[in-house]
């Protein structure tokens, strides 16, 4: 019987961690069956291979490497699977029980194994407690990563493609061509996804694929420096393959402007700035060892915007190169969607369905709320969107809406309204904030204006 | 007892309002304090003819959603719907919005399992009688009461607690609020502890509320708003508009990745607070050198959930978890327990700079140093700042605070040794402190 799904796993030098994924599968009770596992061994020093070979428990393969990189090795891991369904997991996410079950059944659910969609689910840090710095900033990043995912109403754009645990059904991964080899570092998996976008393929995220990310065992500060560096090199890379994105890009911020002394130094003069960049990297340990939160936080920062820079400089070589990276493409933009929220959200959400369109021009009556920008990296507005929106977007000028009566249906009292329309405005600054210090400053300007009162 | 270590506030929000600005109202006068159902409002607010004004706790379909301070007329306040409107904070509007979306908050979770609630209590009997009786109105989920009695002058409390048979009486002959929060938590059964204070009555869905936030294995404390019982006196009313425990109606999740630990107070208050008893391994105990009853008179909570962030943990504020407590009724007793929350500021940077070699500590008290003189100069050249008493008033309790933990924490040791010594061994020596 052919498998019912391919999960490639592309390793480098992790044992430990790989037998701890490998457990967690064969512990799995609703693993679907019959399933193939492709363990890429890339360039593997420690015994993985071995390791792997042993385990008799589950239907794995093991294809060993000479270094390709992640990118690489997952092209090679698709290459070899048999099945219709390519599932990828990193080496360091141990996935939860239902987790492959939760993949096929994303494919099966929307029928989309034919149409063939993308689906991502999310792999947050492994709780775990650190006072390190580092491992703080990271867990709060991977956490509000996954949080966003989640959040009802998320548009999923191409970075939402993560290749740490993804799915792709064969036929769409073939028709896509696989994982761009010259991102072999970093950003292959974001320029998949755009590409997955452009060709109108559906991101889906799957609540019940879930795995831990045990990054903590495996990330260090150097590490992630030196990602940033490989992620500056992507950056031009994307940029040059994709320049309808550059806005998107971190690069594009971070382009030179003005007299560019940082980017010129840096092309000019790297290796020796390399340098100092090393000097101030020593620091943070004692930063952390006296309690130096501010200045570890700021002066990691430094070091990973010098090291993205860096490598972005690397590849365009002279400064001159940065004014060859190519222009916007000049488009017409899309007409948006005019959308009268008075006539109902039911109603609307329905027409956003139907039309799918790139941006909303939302009105409520003869009201105009907003214009939704126009994100070339999310998928089209569904309807399940919009009032998600409306709560952290637009709210203020919903709830004025509501209460101006505009509908004409609700007959709303001319008191209460000029009341909302008071209270609001001083609520609306603080909406959809929260903790300190807005609690106070909230509390003492109500205190404030009692007091005037009473006065 | 200890809500919050201005040492460590931002100036920003002195700046704004001095408490003392608070006796617009006379001393005659009262405020009065409401819960009220958004949906089900009445057209009128009735309180006392000494009643100026009113502290609305908007409900909406039963959950607290945010606060409305409304002005009345001879105790009485008309169309109150467009009152609170105008006068309602971002929080309910917030409620409000996601409500008109049909975007309702997700379902609550599965209530933890039963934990143990302890409140830490010294000679107040009567206080107490009322947070017993709101404990016991809590729903059944099987928990277990203790009152643990530190240091009493009188049998008064045991004698209380003895009428109620399911309530389990510990005494500890150790003087020290946080001292006492110890004994709670090595004696307690469970794995998660609540604490409240005697003077506090909580609201009956206050430990759902609470321990519904441990579902994240990494948050070691919850915490949630505190709301005055009564608004009766000018010490209260300005205890209130100081700051009060209040924390806002929205929910925090306090990580060091975001939040500063030396701000861990932000979450909340001793006086509304769960823990995992786990924290005695994972961070440690309560410093038994800080708070009530020690030379530093506050701060013990404050420096837990600093140590917590520092280790990487999280604090989750519940707006649902309500509580309520009576604050201080006398003038000179609200003086006394400001200056105490400067000098247990002052007493947990001195702790984490001299004793733990945190540098970050220091620079924190430059930093409120010059929040301080910033003030003080913007008094002398009349561009606001606070009164030069109440400024005099805080910088001298930081100071003294920084001075306060040393001598506390030798008190503390010399009263460890003490009770671990054996009874007919020898007298224990000078404390000198040097083996800190």
């Amino acid at each position: 019987m052919d498998p019912v799904l391919s999960l490639i796993i592309p390793t480098h030098n992790r044992r430990a961690l790989l037998m701890r994924l490998l457990d967690a599968l064969a512990a799995d009770p609703g693993r679907p069956d019959p399933i193939e596992i492709l363990i890429l061994a890339d360039n593997c020093h420690d015994d993985t291979v071995a390791a792997a070979q042993a385990r008799v428990d589950l239907p794995l393969r093991v294809i060993e490497l000479p270094g390709l990189g992640p990118a690489g090795a997952r092209n090679r891991g698709a290459a070899e699977a048999r099945a219709p369904l390519l599932v990828f997991l990193d080496d360091d996410v141990i996935p939860e029980p239902g987790f492959l079950a939760a993949h096929l059944a994303a494919h099966q659910d929307t029928g989309t194994m034919a149409d063939g969609a993308m689906v991502v689910g999310s792999y947050p840090s492994a709780p775990h407690a650190s006072p390190d710095y580092f491992q703080l900033l990271l867990r709060a990043w991977w956490r509000e990563h996954f949080l966003e995912l989640a959040r009802p109403g998320h548009r999923m754009r191409y970075t939402d493609v993560l290749t740490g645990n993804l799915s792709v059904p064969a036929a769409v991964w073939d028709r896509l061509g696989g994982l761009d080899a010259a991102f072999q570092q970093a950003h292959e998996d974001y320029e998949l996804g755009l590409r997955a976008l452009t060709a109108g393929v559906p991101l889906v995220h799957a609540r019940g694929a879930r795995g831990l990310h045990y990054e903590y065992l495996t990330k260090t500060p150097a590490a992630a420096l030196r990602r940033a560096r490989d992620e500056g090199r992507a950056g031009v890379a994307f940029w040059r393959k994709h320049p309808q994105m550059q806005a998107d890009l971190r690069l594009y911020a971070m382009r030179p402007r003005g007299l560019a002394l940082r980017h010129r130094a840096l092309c000019a003069a790297g290796p020796v700035l390399d340098a100092g960049a090393g000097i101030l990297a020593r620091l943070l340990p004692g930063f952390q060892r006296r309690g130096l939160r501010g200045a570890y936080i700021s002066v990691f920062g430094l070091l990973n915007r010098y090291w993205y820079l860096r490598g972005a400089s690397e590849v365009l070589e002279r400064f001159s190169a940065w004014s060859d990276l190519p222009a916007e493409p000049q488009r017409a933009p899309p007409l948006p969607l005019k959308l009268d929220l008075a006539q109902g959200l039911g109603v609307c959400e329905a027409r956003i369905e139907v039309e799918r369109p790139l941006q909303l021009a939302l009105h409520h009556g003869d009201r105009q709320l907003t214009t939704t920008d126009l994100d070339p990296g999310a998928e089209p507005w569904r309807g399940h969107h919009l009032r998600p929106f409306l709560l952290r977007h637009c709210g203020a000028a919903w709830i004025e809406a509501r209460f101006a009566g505009a509908t004409g249906t609700e007959d709303v009292d001319a008191r209460e309204r000029e009341a909302a329309t008071e209270g609001l405005a001083r609520a609306a600054p603080h909406l959809n904030q929260s903790g300190a210090p807005w609690v106070w400053h909230e509390q003492y300007a109500q205190w404030a204006r009692l007091l005037a009162r009473l006065r | 007892m200890s809500p919050s270590n201005p040492c460590f506030k931002s100036s920003a929000m002195h700046s704004s309002v001095s408490p003392s600005a608070a006796s617009g109202a006379s001393s005659a006068q009262t405020m009065a304090i409401r819960e009220l159902e958004f949906t089900a409002l009445p057209e009128t607010l009735e309180a006392r003819p000494s009643d100026v004004a009113a502290l609305v706790l908007i409900r909406l379909r039963g959950r607290p959603v945010g606060q409305a301070l409304l002005p009345l007329e001879t105790g009485r306040c008309t169309g109150l719907r467009a009152r609170l409107l105008a006068a309602a904070d971002s929080a309910f509007w917030e409620a409000w919005l996601a409500e008109d979306l049909g975007l309702p908050p997700a379902p609550r979770p599965a209530p933890a399992p039963a934990a143990t609630i302890a409140v830490c209590t010294r000679d107040r009997p009567e206080d107490l009688e009322r947070c017993i009786a709101a404990l016991l109105a809590l729903p059944d989920d099987g928990q277990e009461i203790i009152i643990v009695d530190n240091a009493p002058r009188t049998e008064a409390t045991r004698d209380l607690v003895a009428r109620f048979p399911q309530i389990r009486y510990l005494r500890e002959p150790r003087p020290g609020l946080d001292v006492a929060r110890n004994r709670a938590l090595s004696e307690a059964r469970t794995e998660l502890v609540a604490f409240t204070d005697d003077d506090a009555a909580p609201d009956p869905m206050w430990l759902r509320a609470l321990l519904r936030n441990f579902d994240d294995p990494l948050v070691m404390a919850a915490t949630g708003p505190t709301l005055p019982l009564e608004l009766d006196c000018q010490a209260q009313i300005d205890f209130q508009h100081y700051g009060g425990f209040l924390r806002g109606y929205k929910r925090m999740l306090l990580d060091a990745a975001v939040t500063d630990p030396f701000l861990g107070w932000h979450a909340g208050a001793g006086v509304n607070m769960a823990l995992r008893r786990t924290v005695i391994d994972q961070v440690g105990l309560f410093d038994d050198a800080l708070d009530a009853g020690t030379k530093t008179r506050a701060g013990g909570d404050a420096d837990m959930f600093r140590r917590m962030l520092a280790a990487g943990y999280r604090i989750a504020h519940d707006p649902e978890a309500l509580n309520w407590h009576r604050h201080r009724r006398s003038l000179k007793e609200l003086g006394e327990q400001l200056h105490g929350y400067e000098v247990a500021g002052g007493a947990v940077l001195a702790k984490a700079m001299f004793h733990e070699g945190n540098w970050g500590a220091g620079l924190r008290f430059m930093l409120w140093l010059r929040g301080e003189l910033t003030l003080v100069a913007a008094r002398l050249l009349r561009r606001g700042g606070s009164p030069l008493a109440v400024s005099r008033t805080r910088i001298a309790g930081g100071f003294i605070g920084l001075r306060a933990y040393g001598i506390a924490r030798r008190i503390a040791d010399g009263q460890q040794r003490a009770e671990t010594a054996p009874r007919s061994g020898p007298v224990p020596g000078p404390v000198t402190g040097k083996d800190r």
